[in-house]
């Protein structure tokens, strides 16, 4: 059961339809905490939190279709996520400063799994991650990361830059690695 | 490797693992729903608006009431009032009268000193006096000064007291003069005219066209000492005073 049905019961308050819509999206949205907060534990908590937010504030959500109803979940665990990062990170602070050699040879013919991409994108520091997941995976312009970050837009785009350079280098080293 | 192709292979590859759960964790939902059902879940809805209108109307009403009440209870200031009526009747000019002579020849005579008073001098010659020290002394009160003024009326009667009384008059009236005329000296007027050649035959008794070349025109320079107004103490400031000398001017010529 997915779709304007699933969302009318669920605004009616139905707990079968909550928990059909809870199903649905608590992997994918474990997986969004989890890749904003390392932290397994304050992960859980965050996307308890933001599901809570999605079930509490159902009554808003004028439902068009499945892709609508994805974003709108995601829009709230992000904003929870960035919360919980606001509170423990100070995204000026990050330093931006290590210069990474960028491997010229790096080919998209790895052998790495999506598991593995997944973890070397956990690997990231705090501040170069935020900005990567929310700029290349959620689709965030850098203004609207600048403003959720409260950091400026040429601070957005230098730390997706060496987030991006440090994923190379370390996509490039896990390759020689897995090849191997 | 181009930058878009890094977002998008990555991006692919997250996507691949989306609904899967995170190896090397601990995940499982349904302890995590359990945790969410311990949570009440608080759906929001829509707040009716006339609570909030009713709430403002009330605090606005309340404040107006205490405004009010403030207004009310506060005494009207009357103490204002009453201080500031006594100072119209201290405007009020004196008006000469005969009889404050008498009574300020009273009033000097109890201000005389001991001295004064051993000598006896007669009633006139005691007011002179009390004109004169009136006049010197600086400081005076209002009422003082008001009696004095109006002491410059005296009886006809009394030749003697007249005389005095004008002596002293006249001596202040010269230093006022003087004070006068040393501030704003009265200036010569200087007048020039010039005359055409018409005026000038007629002056001559000539005709126009037999004038010399030479007197054409005419030049007349007069001085005529600066007119003074009718008090004698300012000079005339507007031009309607010099009217009477321009036109004699005109007629000497």
């Amino acid at each position: 059961m997915k779709g304007e049905k699933l969302i009318k019961l669920c605004q009616q308050g139905d707990a079968r339809a909550q928990k059909c819509l809870y199903d649905a999206y608590a992997t994918p949205m474990f997986r969004l905490c989890l890749r904003y907060i390392r932290n397994q534990g304050e992960a859980e908590d965050t996307f308890i939190k933001g599901f809570h937010k999605v079930l509490a504030n159902i009554n808003q959500l004028l439902y068009r279709d499945d892709k609508s109803l994805d974003g709108w979940i995601k829009k709230i665990m992000v904003n929870e996520c960035l919360m919980v990062l606001r509170k423990s990170n100070n995204f000026h602070l990050t330093s931006i400063s290590n210069d990474l050699e960028l491997p010229a040879d790096f080919s998209l013919d790895s052998n790495l799994s999506a598991e593995a991409i997944y973890a070397l994108v956990l690997e990231l520091p705090t501040g170069y991650r935020t900005v990567f997941n929310l700029y290349v995976l959620e689709g965030y312009s850098h203004k609207e990361i600048a403003t959720q970050l409260e950091i400026s837009e040429l601070t957005s785009r230098s730390q997706l830059s060496k987030a991006k350079a440090m994923l190379r280098e370390l996509l490039t080293k896990n390759n020689l690695k897995y090849a191997i | 490797m181009p930058s878009d192709n890094l977002e998008k292979y990555i991006k692919e590859k997250m996507a691949a693992v989306e609904h899967t759960p995170p190896p090397g964790t601990t995940w499982n939902p349904e302890a995590a729903w359990l945790k969410l059902q311990q949570q009440p879940v608080r759906t929001r809805q829509k707040r009716n608006n006339w609570f909030s209108y009713a709430a403002a109307v009330l605090v606005l009403a309340l404040l107006v009431g205490l405004i009010g009440l403030y207004l009310v209870s506060t005494p009207p200031d009357d103490e204002v009032t009453a201080a500031t009526t006594p100072a119209t009747e201290i405007l009020i000019p004196a008006e000469p009268t005969e009889i404050t002579a008498e009574k300020l020849t009273k009033h000097q005579a109890n201000n005389i000193s001991p001295k004064e008073k051993a000598v006896e001098l007669p009633p006139q010659l005691a007011l002179v006096k009390a004109i004169k020290r009136s006049t010197k002394s600086p400081f005076l009160s209002v009422t003082s000064t008001r009696k004095e003024s109006t002491s410059v009326t005296v009886p006809a009667s009394d030749p003697n007291a007249q005389s005095a009384e004008a002596a002293v008059g006249s001596e202040v009236i010269a230093t006022t003069e003087e004070v006068k005329v040393a501030e704003t000296p009265a200036q010569p007027l200087k007048i020039t005219v010039v005359l055409g050649k018409n005026s000038t035959a007629k002056m001559l008794n000539h005709t126009a066209d037999n004038l010399p070349a030479a007197k054409r025109k005419t030049r007349l320079r007069l001085n005529i000492p600066g007119p003074e107004s009718t008090d004698k103490s300012h000079l005339a400031l507007t031009d309607s005073a010099y009217q009477p000398l321009k036109l004699q001017a005109q007629i000497d010529l």
